[in-house]
């Protein structure tokens, strides 16, 4: 419990920093959503001169796009972008940081096994998750409330706003075992801005492509926000995807962790 | 007296293809309530061999066991009892000391707020500081007091003077004392042979990965190693077939006079030198440096 109150308080302002600016976000963003319904019209003509590819590339649907919670999703996927980002750096920071801070000694010579670090660690990880998730849950439901009047469909939000979590454990899961892999990582933060951009720009050119195998290669197209609204629930095949990159990464990056020399400070 | 740390066969070896070696074979015991010393130079394995002890890396071969427990198997039951001070000490940023402290105790369910408060005081260390804004003498300060606060059965220290002034390793080796004297069992790592010397009963020392003399301090040094000087009235009366070749080592010719240790019988030598003429004859402990240097050629 002392790892996990002691990792608690190291990220305690980098938690409210990225749950008060993702919800600032998601509030700023849906402040638009009034005029996207209103203007529809015009803007649908104006969209619907774009090349298909330019659509799929923003991650526009047009038969979904100019209601609330069509708006809302075209705002999650850059939300999503920040979110991964946010698990990565932590996943990837929080194991990480004791070789790059050469606290390793310190911790690993106390009377806890490696196991119990790890998963202190852990389960720090998944609390600043789960609270940022929460906190933006909130927020954006306020935001999306407070533009609609409480006139949108709940279940389909729902379900993108689920995704924030899944995305999380996802790209959690691999920056642990990024860092399981790597050990000493000097910059946490351009190596992981590396990782989830390209990841995303993979999703995207999956989308102009229409490629299904690059689709697998980006956690950003497990979750198609059309395809959720139009049926209350996401395609099973990439859920089990995502289980299984959840739990292989997370396993990994533990049996690794348990496994591996703790390179000396000096 | 019991054995606290026994090694038995210790190896470990780096690399992909274990091609690098740390330490091999590596054997002996550190016995309740002695201050074992532990020489090499750098990169000679002491390091690698607490780390193994402390299972902070894996062994290749070989076991090790403290208070009779196995050290990888059982590492956190044993850390219970073990107090660690690395060569070099870093901490959390953002951290005061004794908020560092404070974690640091937490581990060991015990309330070490007076020994914590005592330590400091000892060795005036200012609490309230950040870790951060601290200079590496004090910084090992903070290293020292956070190894002995739950006063640890075993401490174990690798080249733990470093950075403290030498004053301050005084009040150091005071606080050592004093913990062995309660009892405490200690590994003491250096390359520094006058503050093993110091503070030590027996010693191993270690040579490329490998143990190469395990001995008490006092056989050590005032065994049968001799420091001779000799000088003869003539010059060339004195050449290296003269003497022995098993044994001696460090010898110097300069005209007349000779220089050399020499590990054996004092007579052998005596006879040697009876057949000359000598106009000077020494023969004194060489200090534990030469020795020590003895053995690393």
């Amino acid at each position: 419990m002392n790892v996990f109150k002691h990792e608690m308080r190291q990220y305690r302002k980098t938690l409210i920093l990225w749950a008060g600016s993702l919800s600032a976000l998601v509030f700023l963003c849906m402040l638009a959503t009034p005029l996207f319904i209103n203007e529809s019209s015009s803007m649908k003509e104006m969209l619907a001169s774009l090349p298909e590819a330019a659509l799929d590339a923003m991650g526009i649907d047009l038969e979904l796009f100019f209601s609330a919670v069509g708006f809302y999703s075209y705002v999650f996927t850059y939300i999503g972008l920040a979110a991964a980002i946010q698990a990565m750096s932590l996943g990837m920071g929080i194991l990480s940081k004791e070789n790059r801070m050469k606290t390793a000694d310190f911790l690993m010579s106390k009377p806890k096994s490696r196991s119990s670090i790890f998963l202190a660690k852990l389960a720090a990880c998944l609390c600043s998750l789960f609270v940022t998730g929460a906190v933006f849950f909130l927020a954006a439901w306020l935001s999306i409330l407070t533009m609609t009047g409480g006139d949108f469909a709940f279940a389909p939000f729902a379900l993108i706003s689920l995704s924030f979590l899944l995305l999380q454990m996802i790209f959690l899961s691999v920056g642990l075992l990024a860092a399981a892999l790597v050990g000493r990582i000097k910059s946490v933060v351009s190596v992981t801005i590396g990782i989830v951009f390209g990841v995303f720009l993979l999703g995207i050119i999956s989308s102009i492509a229409g490629s299904e195998a690059l689709r697998w290669l980006s956690p950003f197209r497990y979750f198609d926000y059309g395809y959720a609204m139009k049926n209350h629930t996401y395609e099973g095949l990439f859920m089990i995807l995502s289980a299984a990159l959840i739990l292989g990464a997370g396993i990994a990056s533990y049996v690794i962790q348990m496994k591996k020399d703790i390179k000396a400070a000096a | 007296m019991r054995n606290v740390i026994e090694l038995n066969g210790l190896s470990k070896f780096y690399g992909r293809k274990k091609q690098h070696r740390g330490i091999e074979n590596v054997s002996f015991t550190v016995e309740e309530g002695e201050i074992f010393g532990f020489i090499g130079p750098n990169g000679a394995g002491k390091s690698t061999t607490i780390r193994t002890l402390l299972a902070l890396i894996f062994p290749t071969s070989g076991s090790a066991s403290i208070f009779g427990m196995d050290c990888i198997r059982e590492a956190s039951e044993i850390a219970k009892e073990v107090g660690y001070l690395p060569a070099e000490v870093f901490y959390y940023d953002g951290m005061k000391v004794i908020d560092l402290l404070r974690y640091s105790a937490s581990f060991y369910r015990k309330d070490c707020s007076a020994r914590i408060r005592e330590l400091a005081a000892s060795l005036d260390l200012d609490l309230s500081r950040k870790i951060e804004d601290l200079s590496y003498g004090n910084r090992k300060k903070v290293g020292i007091v956070q190894g002995l606060l739950h006063s640890p059965k075993l401490i174990m220290l690798d080249e733990p003077t470093g950075g403290l002034d030498p004053l301050m390793q005084q009040t150091f080796f005071g606080l050592l004392r004093e913990e062995n004297r309660k009892g405490a069992t200690i590994l003491f790592s250096s390359h520094i042979l006058s503050e093993v010397q110091k503070i030590c009963g027996r010693v191993a020392i270690i040579k490329e990965g490998r143990i190469i003399k395990l001995q008490k301090i006092s056989e050590l040094q005032g065994g049968s190693y001799k420091k001779y000087h000799v000088e003869t009235r003539e010059s060339g009366a004195l050449n290296r077939e003269l003497f022995p070749d098993e044994g001696l080592t460090d010898f110097q010719m300069r005209d007349n006079t000779i220089d050399f240790i020499f590990n054996g019988d004092v007579n052998l030598i005596i006879a040697r030198l009876s057949q000359m003429e000598l106009c000077d004859l020494v023969i004194e402990e060489p200090t534990l440096e030469e020795i020590f240097l003895h053995y690393y050629r």
